[in-house]
Parts: structure tokens; sequence; C-alpha cells
């Protein structure tokens, strides 16, 4: 056998690699390399942290994590809804992320008297409520606090001027 | 600090954690070539210095960019002061090619050239998408940031999600880059390229140690590094990565100094598999199972030179420390809830087989899927043919090892998933968010063990 004849086998093997690596790197670049680049691309602007919060969630929750950390100082409390109401925004490590140093705590229960009797006893002038959806009960809320709209669908409840 | 200064700041900090890892690496392998010891300079520094942190912590020292530094400079000293006195080395057995054709070298160059690439283009995407996984913010991060608010890891209880229940690797490494500059860029994000870059390379070297041809392993760096998980993990921001670049390069450097009786390499397998237990929680288990189907297949190759004490202390002081510590923490995990739930329900006779088809038909569906493993699963499947010669005792004592680990541990993997159908969310939600990260050691070693084999197979066929 010549040597050219042994090295047969490996030729095509190491073509064939060649072949199955570029193909992969097609797939590779089609679904993630150039969208991610693209979107990396427009967020250029943002903070590390708007960028995370625009490329996970989308830009209306980045600017209402800017707009929560300006309205909730560093030392205050913010009470989030339950991971139940709403799985993000509800989500105590997540927002932990976003908000740092600011002390986050959920109610104990999302049954609607044992969260207002929660809402109404977190009356403290720093603490702060996160509004998303149904929570906080309004009603209740209201009494100690008032609402800060960043949109239609989330604001933050901050102590009522005394 | 502007962001220029602070990219400055954390290149400097990669370095000295490099620079730490090369000295240990240096130490423990003065018999191997400096390449060897440069692909392992990154995980090695950084996973040997946050558990010297850990431990500090655990006794009662302050995190802070003070004691890190202090910690930093004593063990680096130490790791010096080592090699100056054992001055004396080896240059090891030089790595030569088999194949000598200029196409082929042509298309080797290429493939280094397009993995570089791909690193590269790694660096500016990790950096630019910032924490975008919600791990990489409800876990690593909010621990790193709150560990560093508070100079100490029993922030880690209160900040970020599962306690104390999840390893401090990747948190203490975060927290790094928030004291010293609060991590604007955010520069902790640099970590995870570099462990997909020792994780990819260091398979290289693997290869080219075990004589596999330069073109070959080239093609195969390429093939491992365009994998879209594998890369999508390299700008992420989750443990999965460094946790296989642990276990993989543990593995390989255990098969590998069993075969050539190297205490060196045996030592640094045990350190690689000991962080590995300090990055994911679910280490423990594939570690325990790497390290008894090692031992098995190395016995059945008739090839088990181990040194027992070398191999296996690194692994139980490094992951012991971390788990007597963490057992007090372990009943806020997912995973001991779930394993009490099964418990349950399997004294009532529900057995849940109706989750195994699930998962049979998700993984399938995910191992064909070009998006997330690429070509991986045919590529694994011809290589293994084509290298089907090596797949016996005799002529694969490297290979049937690897390819048992990477099997028994991708096993493992699916039955986590099946104990996972038994509470919590529901198994699509589970399967969905993790399979394929879960899955990255395992089908990285098939992936060592086939190219291994399949590359090595024309020289075998060239000998007289």
């Amino acid at each position: 056998m010549t040597q050219s004849e042994a090295d047969r086998p490996a030729r095509g093997i190491v073509i064939g690699m060649a072949v199955a690596a570029v193909i992969q790197l097609f797939f590779l670049f089609r679904s993630n390399v150039i969208p991610l680049s693209l979107r990396v691309w427009n967020h250029r602007t943002l903070t590390a942290k708007e960028r995370s919060a625009a490329l996970a969630f989308g830009s209306d929750f980045a600017g209402f994590m800017r707009f929560t950390a300006e309205v909730v100082p560093p030392d205050g409390k913010l009470v989030l809804p339950r991971a139940a109401q709403d799985s993000t925004l509800g989500n105590i490590g997540l927002m932990q992320y976003f908000l740092i140093p600011r002390e986050l705590i959920n109610c104990p229960s999302s049954e609607p008297a044992e969260e207002e009797a929660c809402v109404l006893q977190l009356s403290g002038a720093d603490t702060y409520f996160l509004a998303a959806g149904s929570f906080p009960p309004a009603s209740a809320a209201e009494k100690s606090k008032t609402l800060l709209p960043f949109n239609a669908k989330w604001g933050v409840y901050a102590p009522s001027p005394r | 600090m502007s962001p220029l200064a602070a990219l400055l700041v954390d290149l400097l900090l990669l370095v000295g954690l490099t620079g730490f890892g090369f000295l240990l690496a240096r130490a423990f392998l003065r018999d191997q070539p400096w390449g060897d010891s440069l692909v392992l300079s990154f995980p090695l520094g950084a996973g040997v210095l946050t558990w010297l942190i850990f431990v500090s912590s655990f006794v009662g020292m302050s995190v802070s960019l003070s004691a890190s530094l202090g910690i930093w400079v004593v063990a680096t000293l130490s790791a010096g002061v080592y090699l100056v006195l054992r001055k004396k080395s080896d240059p090891g057995v030089p790595i030569t090619s088999a194949s000598k054709g200029a196409s082929l070298a042509a298309l080797g160059k290429a493939g280094l050239a397009g993995s570089l690439v791909l690193f590269g283009l790694s660096l500016f995407l990790t950096v630019g998408r910032a924490q975008a996984g919600w791990d990489a913010m409800a876990i690593w991060s909010a621990k790193g940031y709150g560990i560093a608010l508070e100079g100490s890891i029993q922030a880690g209880r209160h900040w970020g999600e599962h306690g104390l229940s999840y390893p401090l690797n990747i948190p203490l490494l975060i927290s790094f880059f928030a004291e010293v500059d609060g991590d604007i860029l955010p520069g902790s994000k640099l970590i995870f390229p570099l462990f997909y870059a020792s994780l990819i390379v260091g398979c290289y070297r693997f290869w080219r140690r075990q004589r596999v041809p330069g073109p070959f392993s080239s093609l195969g760096l390429l093939t491992l590094a365009s994998v879209p998980v594998v890369y999508d993990h390299a700008t992420l921001g989750y443990a999965n990565l460094p946790e296989a670049c642990y276990l993989v390069l543990g593995c390989l450097y255990a098969v590998e100094g069993s075969l050539s009786q190297s205490s060196g390499m045996q030592l640094m397998s045990g350190i690689l598999l000991g962080l590995a237990v300090w990055t994911r929680p679910e280490g423990v288990v594939l570690v325990l199972l790497s390290v008894f189907v090692l031992i098995l297949t190395l016995k059945l190759v008739g090839r088990a030179h181990l040194r027992w004490a070398i191999w296996l202390l690194p692994v139980l002081v490094l992951g012991g420390v971390w788990l007597a510590f963490a057992r007090n923490y372990t009943g806020s995990s997912q995973f001991g809830g779930i394993l009490t739930s099964v418990w349950k329900r399997w004294m009532r006779g529900a057995f849940n087989l109706s989750a195994l088809r699930m998962i049979g038909v998700y993984s399938v569906r995910q191992a064909i899927d070009l998006n997330v493993w690429g070509l991986m699963t045919p590529v694994i499947i011809a290589l293994a043919w084509i290298g089907r010669g090596r797949l016996t005792p005799k002529a694969g004592p490297a290979v049937l090892p690897l390819l048992a680990v990477g099997l028994s541990t991708g096993a493992a993997v699916l039955v986590f998933y099946y104990l996972a159908s038994f509470g919590g969310p529901p198994l699509d939600w589970w399967l969905s968010t993790g399979l394929d990260r879960t899955a990255l050691p395992s089908v990285v070693l098939l992936a060592v063990a086939t190219f291994l084999a399949a590359g090595a197979a024309p020289a075998r066929e060239m000998a007289p």
C-alpha cells in the first residue's frame, strides 16, 4: 500500500468533517450569531442592566426597571407581587439583580383579605409597592401611598407626602 | 468609572486569575508542554481562588476586595515559590502530526482560524448581551452582587434564588467584578468565553496528545466550537458550561493520567473534578458517577494505574468542604424537594411512565435539531462507525472510558428529568429550560471519544 492510498480514508474523513463544520457554522450564524449581534447593536447605548432587561424581557420592562430604581431609594423597601401573580415581577431573585441594593419582599399570601392586611401593615415611610395587575389592592395601598404610573400596566406606589 | 477604565480593570483581573492558574498548572503538570497549562489556567485559577475565598469566609474573613487580593497574592506567591524550588522539568513528549498532506494542513489551519474567530466574536457578544438569561440574573449575578455588597458568603442566603443550596464558584467570580468596578460592562460575563475556550481547546490538546492528526483535530475543534448550544452558553452567563469544562477536562486528565501512569495528570484530574462539584448542584452526582465509571472501564481495559490518594483526595477536599457547608441548606433546593416527592409517589405505586416517553421524544427531537446540537448527533454516530475498530479494550484504552462516562452521565441526566416529572413545574417546562444545557458535558465527552476513535483510525491502518 502506498502512502497516498493509506492516507485516503483520513483524507475522506477530514473533508467530511470540514463539510460538517461549514454546515454547522451556517446554522450557528443564522440562529445565533447574526440575530444576537443585531439585537446587541440595537441596544448598544443602554447600560448593562438595561441591556439585560431589554434583551430578556423587552424595552418596556427595561424602562420600568429604570423608573423603579429612580423612584425607590437604595435604602428603601419594595414590596413585589407574589410569583403566582406575576412570574417575572414577583420573582425576588430576579428583581434583586435589577434593583440591588434595595430590600425586596413579598406579602405572605395572595388571598385577598390577607393581602390587604399585609399592604395595610406595610405603611412605613420607606416602603414602596410595585404595582402590577391586581397588586397591590388599590383600596389598601392608597391609604398611605400614591401611585406613580409608569404605563397602563405598571407603576410604583410611593409613600404619600405628609 | 468609565467603561474603558472598567474594561482595563476587568482584563487585569482576568490576567491575575489566569496567571495564578498557570502557575498552579505548571506546578502539577511540569512534565507537560506549557501550552497545556495555559489551556487550564483560567478555570483552574478561578476555581481554586474562589474556593480559597469561600473557605476563608467560612472561617470568618470578609469577602472584600482587599481580602480577595490578599488571598490571591499569598496563593500566587506560594505556587511561584513551589515552581522555583522544583525548577527541574521534563520537556515532555512532543506532539507530532500523523498527516502531512498540504491540502489537509490548509483545512486544519482553517479550522483553527475559524475557532479563533468564534472565540473573538463571543467576547463581544457576551458583554453585549449582558446577563440576558434567567439563571444568569436571578441566581448567579444576584448572588455575586449580594456577596460583594455584604462582604460575606452568607449573603447568598437572601440574594438570588435557591439560598445557599447552589455552589458559589460563579457567584464569587462575579463578586470580584462587582467589587472592582461595579460590574458596569459587565466584565464578569468575560469569564464564560474563557471557560468555553478552555473546554474546546482542552479537547483539542487531548486529541493532539493522543496522536490524532492535526487537520482532523483542528476540524474537531471547530465542530465543537460551533455547536449552537455550546456557543450560546459561551455568551449566556449560566454555570453549565463552566461545569462542563471542569468535568470534561477532569475526565480527560483521569484517563490520560491512568494510561500514562502520570501522578501530575491524576492530581489535575482530581482538582478539576472537585471544582465541577464546586460549580453546579448536580456536579456532585455527575462527578461521583464519572469516577465510578472511569474506575470500572479503566480496569476493564487493563490500564487502571490510578494513584487513589492523589486522584481522589482533591475531589474529596474541594467538593467535600462545599457539601459539608451546603448540607444545611439543601432542604431549600429544588432537587431535595423533588426526591421527597418521588419517594412518596413510588410508595403509592405511581411510577409516572408517561414521563419516560415524553423525555425520550423530547431528547430525540432536540438531538436532531440543527439549531440546538447542530450536526453533533450524525457526526458522533458517523465517527463511532468509522472508528469502531477502536471501540475495544485493546485498541481503544482511552476511547472506551470516555464513551462510557459520556453515555452514563447522559443517562443520569435523563433520570434527573424523570425524577423532576414527579413534582414542581410541568415536565415540558423542565425539559425546555434545561435538557440541552444539562447534557453539555455528556455530549462533549461523546464527541471527544468518537473523534479520538475515528481520528486515530487511519494511523492504525497505516501501521505495517
